[in-house]
């Protein structure tokens, strides 16, 4: 970023391809706090091109690197946000509505049926259906096993369909 | 319309308000060009960096210790991953101590059993808000669940995977020792030295005190004290557990109030005052290695720590430990300690908060050095041998030592201004406490004390904490302000406690279980 050299024009494509979904991931981690996504996001950044050369250039995925850096990081900030008492929830059962969206609009039914989702089935069904990655890109995000990542998104869908009151697809990819 | 096109729909026509790239742009790049301007930055990410990295870690060595059935290596490391949020770790910790319950249970040991079975329930309530624990009982998680133990741990090299042995020969962390094959097997000593005198408690491997001894030293050459530590920690364990028990099943840990390498097992400095001696130390040790020593002395691992980080240890297992991974620890004896802990774990540098310059040239003391020679540090005016001296001269007494001096400020004659002494060292640690909490940002200050500073039917103790209690009035900020303050009148065999902790947790990595002492917190 400092220079014309080539690291700096890669990272540069690479911030550029990867900031809105970050932010965007971040929002959702941080229950829509757009600021602190931004902060987050930007540490994030940083970190990876502090290791760009030496780590990240070469990684078989940068950007699920970025979305693993970006999520201890966020982390660390719910439970600061937590211990100040700005966020009430830290390790995050997301409390359902009274009723699910009288909207007729389907994108805002599923986002709200996403909400309710319990955090871990959520993150991992937006990282698979809202991010496009893979899922062992997503269990190096959130590290934990392949096959756990299958079961959270098996599970996720199982509880939207119920929530959305739709019959799941014959999607076998899961 | 189904789910899964739902979803696609949703992923594919985002309807969130759009991100300003080129605003992100901007200011990630104002932000690396103070990177390279500022070191203290440059050291906050760097520092981020190799802490996620030790996160990520945890998880895979759990994991991995895990599957090769070592079971106390596997609770170490996913304690350490669930803590940090990983709730696959927590669903998998909460198997696994569902099972070492259950053989508790079997062998007869009910309390235990109950122990891990209390804590098992916290980290399956934890899988279960996530979410994990719903999609894996559900699908089956027969690869990671905890298996029956079947031979000795670790001795199938098949199930080390490559990835694995890259992390071992890639490790930055000290070397751990050799784990045993039951948590509850091991045996520590902690050795509190002080000056002419040490404590060493002898505790099992729940960290619960089993023997404890007091020993008076006739000198401070370093290797008489030596030879003494071992042969007391030799007597010890051959008196309490027999001749025949294993040295690898025994770990020494020592804490001393002097700065220390744990790394090395180094002592860098250790020259005090003794208590109610108030001319300079006579001894003087430099970069001494007695841990190393005493290892090869005595066949036991030997961990050296640094007293104030004993002493956090301690809390760490049984006091504000229990609530919160944020804390800072001050220790106020001879001289003055301190000890931060961040995130559960300590921090990695000195904390010489008793050298911290203090003096303001309004008092006596500030002319006095403090035990490492330098003048005007906050341990002359917040050290029990400072408030000692400071007394003496105010009331014109033999003011030797601090409970002499609070006898003093009892007094309603000449006495009486011996009270002044404890505001000004309460004045001291006030200041100390606030550059510990802006510097760490703790939830809870725990200050260690002598009863005669802390128990507030004492004027000494009220004269003390009147300024003490006022810290949060000398942080900047509000957000760091929102901490408690515990008071811990010092025991006897805390600091040796801490010691053996410390020995049990670094040796043999056993965490600390749910116990707890009385917080003592203030506002």
């Amino acid at each position: 970023m400092t220079g014309d050299d080539a690291n700096s024009i890669q990272f540069d494509a690479f911030f550029g391809e990867c900031y809105p979904g970050l932010v965007r991931y971040l929002q959702h981690m941080l229950r829509d706090s757009s600021r602190a996504a931004e902060d987050v996001a930007q540490d994030a950044f940083i970190i990876l091109w502090r290791k760009w050369e030496t780590t990240v250039r070469d990684h078989p995925s940068p950007k699920a690197y970025l979305y693993t850096v970006a999520r201890h990081l966020a982390y660390d900030t719910m439970e600061a946000l937590s211990r100040v008492g700005l966020k009430p929830d830290l390790l995050g059962l997301v409390v359902a509505e009274d009723s699910p969206s009288d909207s007729w609009d389907t994108k805002m039914a599923v986002q709200e049926a996403i909400k309710k989702l319990p955090e871990r089935q959520r993150e991992a069904v937006t990282l698979f259906h809202i991010h496009g990655f893979p899922q062992d890109e997503i269990a190096i995000i959130m590290n934990i096993a392949r096959g756990s990542v299958g079961a959270l998104i098996h599970q996720g869908r199982k509880r939207l369909t119920g929530l959305i009151g739709w019959l799941p697809g014959e999607r076998t990819n899961l | 319309m189904n789910i899964d096109e739902a979803l696609k729909d949703l992923g594919e026509t985002n309807s969130e308000p759009a991100i300003d790239v080129e605003a992100g742009r901007e200011r990630l790049r104002a932000a690396i060009r103070r990177l390279h301007d500022d070191p203290l930055e440059e050291q906050r990410i760097d520092s981020l960096a190799k802490r996620i990295d030790r996160h990520e870690r945890d998880y895979r060595r759990g994991r991995q210790a895990l599957q090769n059935q070592d079971l106390p290596a596997a609770e170490h490391y996913l304690r350490r991953a669930a803590q940090h949020g990983n709730d696959e770790a927590a669903y998998l910790l909460g198997l696994l101590l569902e099972k070492l319950s259950i053989e508790r249970r079997l062998k007869g040991k009910p309390h235990k059993a109950d122990k891990y079975a209390a804590e098992a329930r916290q980290w399956r309530l934890r899988a279960q808000e996530s979410g994990f624990a719903e999609a894996l009982d559900e699908t089956g998680a027969s690869d990671i669940t905890p298996q029956p133990p079947s031979g000795r741990r670790g001795d199938d090299p098949q199930r080390r995977s490559v990835q694995d042995t890259h992390e071992r020969e890639n490790d930055t962390d000290p070397p751990a020792c050799q784990v045993p094959s039951e948590g509850d097997d091991c045996y520590v000593i902690g050795i509190e030295l002080r000056p002419y005198q040490f404590t060493a408690v002898l505790t099992n491997g729940e960290g619960e005190i089993v023997e404890e001894k007091t020993v008076d030293l006739p000198g401070m050459n370093r290797e008489t004290v030596l030879s003494t530590l071992a042969a007391t920690a030799r007597e010890i364990a051959a008196s309490s557990l027999g001749r025949e028990f294993s040295a690898d099943k025994m770990a020494l840990g020592v804490q001393l109030g002097g700065p220390v390498d744990t790394e090395t097992g180094t002592v860098h400095f250790f020259s005090k005052h003794p208590p109610g001696y108030t001319a300079p130390s006579e001894f003087k040790w430099e970069d001494f290695p007695l841990a190393r020593r005493l290892q090869h002395e005595t066949g036991y691992k030997t961990v050296l720590v640094n007293d104030a980080v004993a002493f956090a240890e301690r809390e760490r297992w049984l006091g504000v430990g229990q609530d919160t991974g944020d804390f800072v620890v001050v220790l106020i004896r001879e001289g003055v300690g301190g000890a931060v802990v961040k995130h559960g774990e300590h921090f990695d540098g000195p904390v010489e908060i008793g050298n911290f310059l203090y003096g303001t040239g309004n008092f006596d003391q500030d002319l006095e050095p403090g035990d490492a020679q330098l003048v005007g540090v906050l341990e002359v005016a917040g050290g029990t041998t400072g408030i000692a001296k400071s007394a003496a001269k105010r009331t014109g007494l033999a003011i030797t030592d601090i409970e002499t001096a609070a006898d003093a400020a009892e007094q309603e004659g000449p006495g009486h201004a011996a009270s002044t002494a404890f505001l000004e060292a309460g004045l001291a640690i006030r200041r100390g406490i606030s550059y510990l909490v802006q510097f760490a940002g703790p939830s809870h200050v725990v200050v260690y004390a002598p009863e005669a500073m802390l128990n507030p039917e004492r004027r000494a103790a009220r004269s003390f904490l009147s300024q003490v209690k006022t810290f949060r009035d000398s942080v900047a900020f509000e957000v760091f302000r929102q901490c408690e303050l515990v008071t811990r009148p010092l025991s006897p065999n805390d600091g040796a406690h801490g010691a053996a902790l410390a020995a049990l947790n670094r040796c043999f990595q056993i965490e600390p279980r749910a116990s707890r002492i009385s917080t003592g917190a203030m506002k």
